[in-house]
């Protein structure tokens, strides 16, 4: 992984401030040098060599399904780049139109082996107008997504709204990314080293990234609270066609196997819907943790670092998307306890 | 068990293997792009796994083709022939169900 030229996806909704950020991005003295794929030029403000615009173009491997959707026009531009000289740029940034998708974006660098053996996808950065993204929740489909999809959200524009409304918004962006965190941010001020090099993808590090992953879920026994708590989360109004997320968690160790089946089964025929998963699984008569995490039908897990003695041994697993009947899944769920092996 | 996003070093030989041979067929050139993925289809009626290859003969035009069988067991002769370069092309907002 560590040779890998890093991808950053910066996405949002139109006006959200993806090309104020990636213009911070490019002039900022941080020694990288950047390759940019944008789809539309926007206002870019830097004169900068290695700036390519590529038309958005979705190639539909079956039958028009999502999960088997990539961007064409991202597959023949980093196929180019990459084939320029070796050391030209150290990281690459994707900047999406705002109507973009995000999850096609995501799916070429995984579903493309000769992309996958030269990148790695750092991180689906999601830009938010804080002013207006309740109104875009409301009315579009692509506006859920680039949420659900963030592994980051710059939280943008706080100052056109109360402290109020935004403790508001924030909860209203946990309940469909509880994962994400959120950085407010002015003019998309925010610090670069925490944006950038952020490992959003990598099946290592998904614990260390939300340090309260294991924080059981407000309600469950165990739950403490801070400034990371979604009570009341806003999520008042939200239809089942609508975007959320939902927690299932156990503390009855599971059976691998079943547990590994059940998942694989879930995102392949329920891939639609689940737009991503995280999870670390407690398996019985393992000292080490299982972790996987899933873009619609990719699913990747592994065995992870040891629990640690003083750690409470506990599984715990968040789905972000459509249709997600919580009770069913904790029932699917728990029906991979190891005590019915 | 889960396994990991990373391919099996056989897996991207095999990609490789089926690039080649895609150039070679359709006269592309050696810097074309050409796109090789396997593809887990859950689909009634697909095999699980299948393997799908576009590739550009200019921007704006896509083909597309599929091998119904894995990466690794493609051939040669699962290329379509050179001819049916035209009838590949991917269509508008067409459905790549070929």
């Amino acid at each position: 992984m560590a040779d890998k030229i890093p991808v950053t996806v910066l996405t949002g909704y139109l006006g959200a401030g993806k090309t104020t950020l990636l213009n911070r991005i490019l002039s900022e003295d941080h020694g990288r040098r950047y390759a940019v794929i944008v789809n539309e030029f926007g206002e870019i403000g830097i004169d900068h060599e290695l700036i390519v615009d590529s038309d958005e173009e979705l190639f539909e491997m079956n039958n028009g399904c999502i999960c088997c959707t990539v961007r064409g026009d991202l597959i023949r531009t980093m196929h180019a780049l990459l084939g320029r000289v070796e050391g030209a740029f150290d990281a690459i940034v994707v900047e999406t139109t705002g109507l973009a998708d995000p999850g096609p974006v995501a799916q070429t660098f995984f579903v493309d082996p000769v992309l996958h053996s030269r990148v790695s996808l750092d991180s689906v950065t999601t830009v938010v107008d804080a002013k207006h993204i309740a109104l875009r929740l409301a009315d579009s489909r692509e506006a859920q997504e680039q949420i659900a999809f963030a592994d980051q959200i710059v939280l943008n524009k706080t100052e056109l709204v109360s402290s109020d409304e935004l403790d508001r918004v924030e909860q209203r962006l946990r309940a469909i990314n509880p994962l994400a965190p959120i950085h407010r941010a002015h003019r998309s001020r925010v610090p670069l080293d925490q944006v950038l090099g952020r490992g959003g993808f990598d099946l290592d590090r998904i614990v260390s990234l939300e340090p309260d992953f294991l924080n059981p879920a407000s309600g469950e026994p165990g739950h403490t609270h801070d400034e990371h708590c979604d009570h009341g989360n806003g999520s008042d109004h939200i239809h089942d066609h609508d975007v959320h997320s939902i927690s299932l968690a156990s503390h009855v160790a599971m059976n691998a196997e079943k547990v590994s089946a059940w998942l694989t089964r879930l995102t392949r025929t329920r891939g639609p819907d689940i737009l991503r998963s995280k999870g670390i699984i407690d398996v019985k008569d393992d000292d080490r943790r299982l972790v996987f995490q899933s873009v619609h039908m990719l699913l990747e897990g592994d065995f992870q670092r040891r629990w640690r003695p003083d750690e409470p041994r506990y599984s715990r697993l968040v789905f972000i998307g459509r249709h997600l009947d919580r009770d069913a899944l904790q029932a699917e769920f728990m029906a991979c306890a190891a005590m019915h092996a | 068990m889960l396994g990991r996003f990373e391919r099996p070093q056989a897996q991207v030989q095999g990609v490789e293997r089926v690039q080649r041979w895609t150039r070679e067929r359709f006269g592309l050139a050696e810097d074309a792009t050409v796109f090789v993925a396997e593809v887990a289809c859950a689909l009634p009626g697909c095999p699980p796994l299948e393997t799908v290859v576009g590739f550009w003969t200019d921007d704006a035009t896509r083909h597309h083709f599929k091998v119904f069988k894995p990466v690794d067991d493609v051939v040669n002769e699962d290329i379509p022939p050179g001819w049916l370069r035209d009838a590949l092309r991917a269509q508008a907002d067409a459905e790549c169900s070929c």
